[in-house]
């Protein structure tokens, strides 16, 4: 691996990844698809009612103080006209398949990092000789523009590795286009401040300020010894070492290890009945995908948020596997029962684990009412693929339509290239 | 955006090269309005039955169809006049 090679030496080589950020993105399909809200300030919200949150801010938004996190009444009182909005996950979901379709004509290297950012590395791309990466990047913007839309506009960045080129897209937004090398490296980070550096958060600043770091620069100039044993205390240390230098440490693929849901109740309740119905529809959801993706779990988990902001969290190995929603909602109700203080919960999630997959399928000698209970899910499924998301659902479950809605992937992008190459497929 | 749900009369054509009709003029509460710029469409899955939702301006509003691939229906989802 490449952080047990301690070198010092910055990475000189031609930057050949590529970073491509869709700028303020919800907010901006949303602009796209309205011509009457651009130029005005939009945010793409959780819920449009006061106590709501901002996910995406336009630009015009963002210029008044408005940002991802702002809570909807703050934002109505930054910037009074502000068109709040509710997303629209298919909408998001299609221009992102678009834009990675546009990408792969490109190169195949290319991996989405979220549901609104791509990493494409042209190292090993044979296609592009004839023109610098520069000429390539203004091309897809020009491209993004025709062939998505006029109002589409995305950050791009050029970097050694994956952390430089993303923060080479984020220093020159809307539309950006920069590049780091060893060249300008030093200049680069000598106008940044430590949390502009992707993967800093307010922590890590706390950690790198009592080591004696307080720029980006003193970050870069720290030994290996320093940062491994003074500051991260771990293979991180040797990790962002060489993560400033330019070498890749990053291009690490994880693969999936759970499957969840959750949700915020709008006014935290104790209502035992609100409560069981509102588990079974994440349980639901979150069996739906463990079924899509062929895959038993052997874990459950659930984690509650009371009204006073305390949290309780218990998991559950179970011996039997997880498949049907039923088996998912019996093990969580029996973790549920015992959780101590039964205060008000304003926020609570699911989520299974110890995933395994469903072929080859251990075959039992005779049916058991877990195997009718596989093939009555399995039976489900189908006809729901078939009628549309929750035709045939659980008792507890009736009149539940707009509660725990569909939601953007945010953040996790695990199933983003099959889910993308599968649409791609069928769409375009 | 002002939910509708109404079943309207859409004129749309087709368009060579682009793969789908577009709709031109939307009749809703016995008025014309004149599609001007297309901003975004995209499919939509329920079941087995592909929508296409298409959202246009007439410079006034912008409306939210939907195009059923399975009854060839047009419903108006949502209108929007861009305003909070």
């Amino acid at each position: 691996m490449v952080y047990l090679n301690q070198t010092s030496r910055l990475n000189d080589a031609e930057p050949q990844v590529m970073h491509i950020d869709l700028n303020s993105a919800f907010a901006s399909i949303e602009q796209q698809a309205n011509p009457l809200l651009r130029g005005k300030p939009v945010g793409v919200c959780s819920y449009t009612s006061p106590g709501g949150i901002i996910l995406a801010a336009s630009y015009e938004a963002k210029a008044k103080g408005v940002g991802t996190g702002t809570v909807n009444r703050d934002a109505q009182v930054l910037c009074p006209d502000i068109v709040l909005l509710m997303p629209d996950p298919d909408k998001y979901f299609y221009v992102n398949a678009l834009l990675y379709a546009l990408l792969h004509r490109y190169t195949d290297d290319l991996t989405p990092l979220s549901i609104d950012e791509f990493v494409i590395d042209f190292s090993h791309s044979r296609k592009i000789h004839n023109r610098s990466l520069v000429q390539i990047a203004q091309e897809i913007k020009a491209v993004i523009k025709r062939e998505i839309g006029c109002w589409m506009r995305v950050n791009i960045g050029l970097g050694t590795n994956r952390f430089l080129a993303k923060t080479a897209a984020g220093l020159h937004k809307p539309d950006g286009l920069d590049v780091i090398s060893s060249k300008n490296l030093e200049q680069t980070y000598s106008q940044l401040a430590l949390r502009d550096l992707c993967g800093i958060s307010f922590k890590y600043e706390a950690r790198l300020n009592v080591a004696g770091i307080y720029t980006p620069l003193e970050f870069l100039e720290a030994s290996v010894e320093h940062l491994h044993k003074r500051v991260f205390k771990s293979i991180e240390g040797y990790r962002w070492y060489h993560r400033l230098r330019g070498w890749e440490v990053d291009s690490v693929a994880y693969g999936r290890k759970s499957f969840g849901n959750d949700f915020a109740i709008y006014i935290a309740t104790d209502d035992r009945k609100q409560l069981s119905r509102i588990l079974m529809k994440l349980c639901e959801k979150t069996g739906r995908r463990l079924r899509k993706n062929n895959t038993y779990a052997r874990g459950i988990h659930l984690w509650l948020l009371y009204e006073d902001r305390s949290y309780w969290h218990k998991s559950l190995k179970t011996h039997r596997i997880l498949y049907s929603t039923q088996d998912i909602y019996r093990s969580v109700q029996q973790i549920f029962n015992h959780q101590p203080d039964k205060q008000p919960i304003a926020k609570l999630g699911i989520s299974v684990f110890g995933l395994e997959p469903t072929s080859p399928e251990q075959l039992e000698l005779f049916d058991t009412p877990a195997t009718k209970q596989r093939q009555i899910a399995t039976a489900v499924d189908s006809m729901n693929d078939r009628y549309g998301e929750f035709t045939i659902t659980p008792a507890r479950m009736m009149n539940m339509d707009e509660t725990v809605i569909k939601r953007v992937p945010f953040g996790s992008a695990k199933d983003l290239k099959q889910t993308y190459e599968q649409f791609v497929k069928n769409y375009l | 955006m002002n939910e509708v749900h109404e079943v309207v009369d859409v004129l749309a054509v087709s368009k060579k090269g682009q793969g789908i009709v577009v709709p031109i003029i939307i009749k809703w509460k016995n008025r014309y309005y004149r599609i001007r710029e297309i901003g975004l469409t995209h499919p939509k899955r329920e079941g087995r039955i592909l929508h296409h939702i298409f959202e246009g301006t007439d410079g006034n509003l912008t409306f939210r169809l939907n195009y059923n691939t399975e009854s060839l229906q047009w419903t108006l989802e949502a209108t929007s006049d861009g305003l909070p």
